[in-house]
């Protein structure tokens, strides 16, 4: 009888409902947001695996999930219960042991990809779609609860980002904007689906911003929100960065500022009314989406406690804002750039002339694969630091005279080659709050990118690499305290959670989920 | 030195003849001996024949091509005649008494003088030898299932005309007559031969020419160590008037392209790769022909035939050096590769030669003439990946040279300048000194004379396996 009620405890612990109130606490031993916690700072509190202890570390289980070719979904833990996703597909897995508990496929088994995670509230878990959908299932089962069109897949819009809920709200991003499809962030009622309200990131004539973008350039503009933001729940402020302008290479036939491209947005989440915005890089011509994930930290700057936006943009600028006003604070580079000259005091990029897409292709640094990219940062409360991937090289970028094709084609007038002259490069950084290089990281042979990084209470940075290593860096120091191969190139930020009085540390690799633990003797 | 210079003075050596690349048949070839299907059009001519005995009259050329598919050996004779004349029509009579074209073939050129011989008259009359080690047979030999058309096929006999102009010879030879000397059956990408092409005979202006020269003293087609090499290739042979379309572009595009394919001011370089740019033939022709919208593009009003010879051209430079016959003396570039180039010391081809440097047994497929070039005489900014050169001195003192295979933050995979891999833990490395300059000389437009660079270029340009189509 004893052991029946233990089983029926278990039992409830793992059916437990994700209410508003726990994705606002967001419990350590959980993961329950893309980015962690609403402030997506990446700070995982658990602290069993420390600086002291990192070398223990073991690989405790692998979930091969069938068919991936490059997983890209962060997890998503709830009371033990993981769940881990791809283009149409949720795994649901026992944390603990890697065990599938149910999977959830869609037909078709679309690959267009990535798909980069779910989010779980009250008993569904919510799924971005390859045609634009947003799923509804229903957490114990995977039973399917209800899916509603985002957008027009014929037109070419897919959904990879994961859901962000904020009370009864599920907020959706959408994409491509390289393909001339002017983007939206979308909220839905978390319990039918309906949509509540749609933001759109290209002002249409009449709204503010619109003048931005020469004659009808507006129309096939891109703008899309392809990665999750972060949250505010004091200032009710959903914060989100905005895509590329379309067509990516060539400024000339959408002359201006191509508002909210580039840009941050804080918008009210009840509304989606825009509350205030800020362009990282005024009428972009490298595709230097600025999706970046801002990270909201509460820190003194200048003196005085502030309520502050951290970013790290594709144009290799590390910027700080107040995010209740949208105010720039301060900005300077993470890598070697030759566009701008700096920035100016209200933080406009003063542009180096001849910095931009020609014919014959020009040397533009950062590379249009940017300075950082999805790869997510994190925010160290004990360090005060900012952490970030970086991405060290040029690109010779190169222009033509496109044309708009509906129906998914790409939009673009060109693109970019690495630069021959010197290989690209990837590191960690470690940023004071002022935008100055504490530590780095090289990651040796690394030239491409990996995977973000995830900062725990145990002093420790843990990074993954294109090359399949899972690193454990001393978050003080940034030296390698620990390792592990994972056989395949690591696309998806680690991610901590607790199950049994156990502190794990897991991510998607390649085509598996792996799951560490400290060294027990079993 | 002054040995060889001795050496060539008392042995001239014969002049060489480029070796010939058979194409795969692209379809199906009809023999008719008229050679209208587009294999033979595309197909690459073995070049203008040698008349090594002239004493005096016309000099008639031959246009010889050859190709190949899993069966049979093709062999197509154009032959330029003003005096067209035969009347041999007993199997394995004298034909070369006749207008009569000839292929002697040696399938093991190690063992040059087995060779099989295959004559036939402008009437149709063919006469067949197996000269080799091992035939006992009669004098004469009979072929197993040789097909081909003559233009005066099975006519009893035919006599000079004033309109005569040109005859064809159409010839398809299965390989499985050749089994028993041939390395491979059917052969393999790259196997080489030896043959040579012959043409004989008539009663006006009667010549001999070949393909490839036979060396003096002999005057005799039965020269088999004169005998031309031939390489079968797996590629297909397809091979559009590249230079007329070079002429064309450069004549009509370059008003926005830049001149042979270069960027211009106000469109990109068609040669360079770019995942914007029309790939396929299809593609291209359509662009040309009818503009790309939305673009400064125009539709062009070239006729169709110009305009697919642009588009050759245009896929002709976007190429690897294997598509084109390169100039040069491959045969001293073979020398200089293993000798005074000092390249087999790093870099392999089919099997034989260093390991530190990339294997080069298919670059021709993988790499344009012009990247070759360069490889050769100009210095790249940075080793390419894998063959990074380094310096580790390990805690315990040792020291190693050699090229990166791989690395991390955690571990070193050296190929050593010892042949050997160094697996080295970093933790156990006291220093890893990274060479600016890739093991690659850059120099050998200075090293080497421009003939020797252009026969090592000339030699790359042949190395190539089966290539994906």
């Amino acid at each position: 009888m004893k052991t029946l009620c233990l089983a029926v405890a278990a039992a409830a612990l793992a059916q437990s409902q994700v209410t508003y109130d726990h994705l606002l606490r967001a419990d350590p031993k959980n993961w329950l947001h893309y980015s962690g916690q609403y402030h997506a700072q990446r700070h995982s509190l658990l602290k069993q695996v420390t600086t002291a202890n990192a070398h223990q570390l073991s690989a405790k289980w692998i979930y091969h999930v069938d068919g991936a070719r490059r997983l890209e979904s962060v997890p998503i833990v709830v009371d033990g219960v993981m769940y881990v996703s791809q283009p149409n597909e949720v795994h649901a897995l026992d944390a603990a042991t890697g065990r599938l508990i149910w999977e959830y496929r869609r037909q078709p088994a679309l690959q267009k990809g990535p798909n980069r995670g779910v989010a779980v509230y009250g008993h569904r878990v919510y799924m971005g779609t390859p045609d634009a959908h947003l799923v509804a299932l229903d957490a114990r089962n995977g039973s399917l609860l209800w899916e509603v069109e985002i957008a027009k897949a014929s037109d070419g819009y897919w959904s990879p980002a994961a859901p962000l809920v904020i009370k009864d709200k599920v907020i959706m991003g959408i994409a491509p904007g390289d393909h001339g499809l002017n983007g939206f962030l979308d909220a839905y009622d978390a319990t039918t689906g309906e949509r509540l309200w749609r933001w759109h990131s290209i002002p249409r004539p009449g709204e503010p911003g619109n003048e931005t973008w020469a004659g009808d350039s507006w129309k096939t503009a891109g703008g899309d929100t392809w990665l999750t933001g972060s949250y505010d729940p004091e200032l009710n402020l959903l914060y989100w960065g905005i895509g590329n302008p379309a067509p990516d290479f060539d400024g000339d036939v959408r002359k201006g500022d191509n508002l909210f491209t580039e840009s941050v947005v804080a918008l009210d989440a009840n509304t989606g009314k825009l509350r205030w915005y800020f362009q990282f890089t005024p009428h972009d011509v490298h595709d230097w989406d600025s999706v970046e994930i801002p990270v909201l930290v509460d820190a003194p700057f200048n003196g005085r406690p502030r309520k502050l936006m951290l970013h790290g943009d594709r144009n290799g600028f590390y910027y700080v804002l107040d995010r209740v006003t949208g105010e720039f604070l301060h900005g300077s580079p993470f890598v070697q750039q030759n566009w701008a000259k700096g920035l100016d005091p209200k933080g406009r990029p003063i542009r180096v002339p001849g910095v931009i897409p020609s014919f014959q292709g020009t040397k533009t640094c950062p590379a249009t694969s940017g300075a950082t990219n999805w790869m997510s940062p994190a925010y160290n409360p004990d360090t005060g630091w900012f952490y970030l991937v970086a991405q060290e090289g040029c690109g010779i970028n190169t222009k033509s005279r496109d044309t708009f094709r509906p129906g998914g084609n790409a939009y673009m007038a060109t693109g970019y080659i690495e630069s021959p002259e010197e290989p690209w490069q990837m590191y960690v950084r470690a940023l004071d709050l002022k935008g100055k290089l504490q530590w780095e990281y090289k990651q040796i042979n690394s030239r491409r990118y990996g995977a973000g990084v995830l900062s725990t209470a145990g002093g420790l940075i843990f990074v993954g690499d294109d090359q399949g290593f899972l690193t454990a860096l001393d978050a003080k120091t940034g030296k390698a305290l620990w390792h592990f191969n994972t056989g395949r190139q690591i696309s998806g930020q680690p991610i901590s959670y607790e199950v049994n009085g156990h502190q794990f540390l897991a991510l998607t690799a390649g085509v598996n989920v792996v799951a560490f633990a400290l060294f027990d003797g079993k | 030195m002054w040995i060889l210079v001795v050496l060539a003075a008392a042995f001239p050596l014969a002049a060489q003849v480029s070796p010939y690349r058979i194409e795969r048949a692209p379809s199906r070839i009809t023999l008719d001996a008229r050679l209208d299907e587009p294999a033979w059009r595309d197909a690459t001519p073995v070049g203008d024949f040698i008349f090594n005995w002239f004493e005096s009259g016309d000099r008639e050329q031959t246009d010889a091509r050859m190709l190949w598919d899993d069966d049979n050996l093709y062999v197509s004779w154009r032959c330029q005649d003003r005096h067209i004349s035969a009347q041999v029509t007993e199997r394995h009579g004298p034909v070369s008494r006749d207008d009569c074209v000839e292929i002697f073939i040696s399938p093991n050129p190690a063992k040059v003088r087995n060779y099989y011989t295959f004559e036939i008259n402008v009437i149709g009359t063919m006469l067949n030898r197996c000269r080799t080690d091992w035939w006992t047979g009669p004098p004469t030999w009979e072929p197993e299932g040789v097909q081909y058309r003559t233009t005066y096929h099975g006519r009893a006999r035919k006599d000079e005309s004033s309109d005569d102009r040109e005859w064809i010879v159409e010839l398809a030879i299965p390989l499985r007559n050749f089994a028993r000397d041939a390395a491979h059956m059917p052969p393999r990408d790259g196997d080489e031969w030896r043959l040579n092409l012959q043409r004989t005979g008539g009663i006006t202006n009667r010549q001999n020419s070949t393909w490839a020269p036979i060396a003096p003293p002999s005057k005799s087609f039965h020269t088999p160590e004169s005998f031309g090499r031939v390489i079968f290739s797996t590629q297909v042979a397809a091979a559009p008037n590249a230079e007329a379309g070079r002429k064309l572009y450069n004549a009509n595009c370059t008003a926005c392209h830049g001149l042979d394919g270069a960027a211009g001011d106000r469109a990109p370089a068609l040669g360079a790769q770019r995942r914007y740019l029309r790939r396929t033939e299809a593609e291209l022709f359509d662009a040309i022909k009818a503009g790309i919208a939305g673009t400064l593009m125009p539709a062009s009003p070239l006729p169709d035939s110009q305009v697919r010879e642009i588009v050759g051209y245009i896929r002709s430079i976007r190429a690897t050096a294997i598509d084109f016959a390169a100039p040069g003396d491959a045969a001293l570039g073979r020398e200089v590769f293993a000798g005074k180039g000092n390249c087999a010391a790093c870099h392999m081809i089919g099997g034989r030669g260093g390991i530190i440097g990339p294997d080069l047994s298919n670059i021709a497929a993988e790499r344009k003439y012009e990247d070759l070039r360069a490889a050769l005489t100009v210095a790249k900014p940075v080793p390419p990946r894998g063959f990074q050169p380094v310096r580790v001195t390990l805690r315990d003192g040792r020291r190693v040279r050699g090229v990166i295979k791989n690395e991390n933050n955690f571990s070193l995979q050296v190929l050593g300048t010892d042949d050997k891999l160094h697996l080295i833990d970093r933790s156990q490395a006291a220093s890893v000194e990274y060479e600016k300059q890739s093991l690659m000389p850059a120099d050998y437009g200075k090293k080497l004379t421009p003939a020797e660079l252009t026969g090592v270029l000339a030699y790359l340009s042949t190395q190539s396996r089966r290539r994906a189509e």
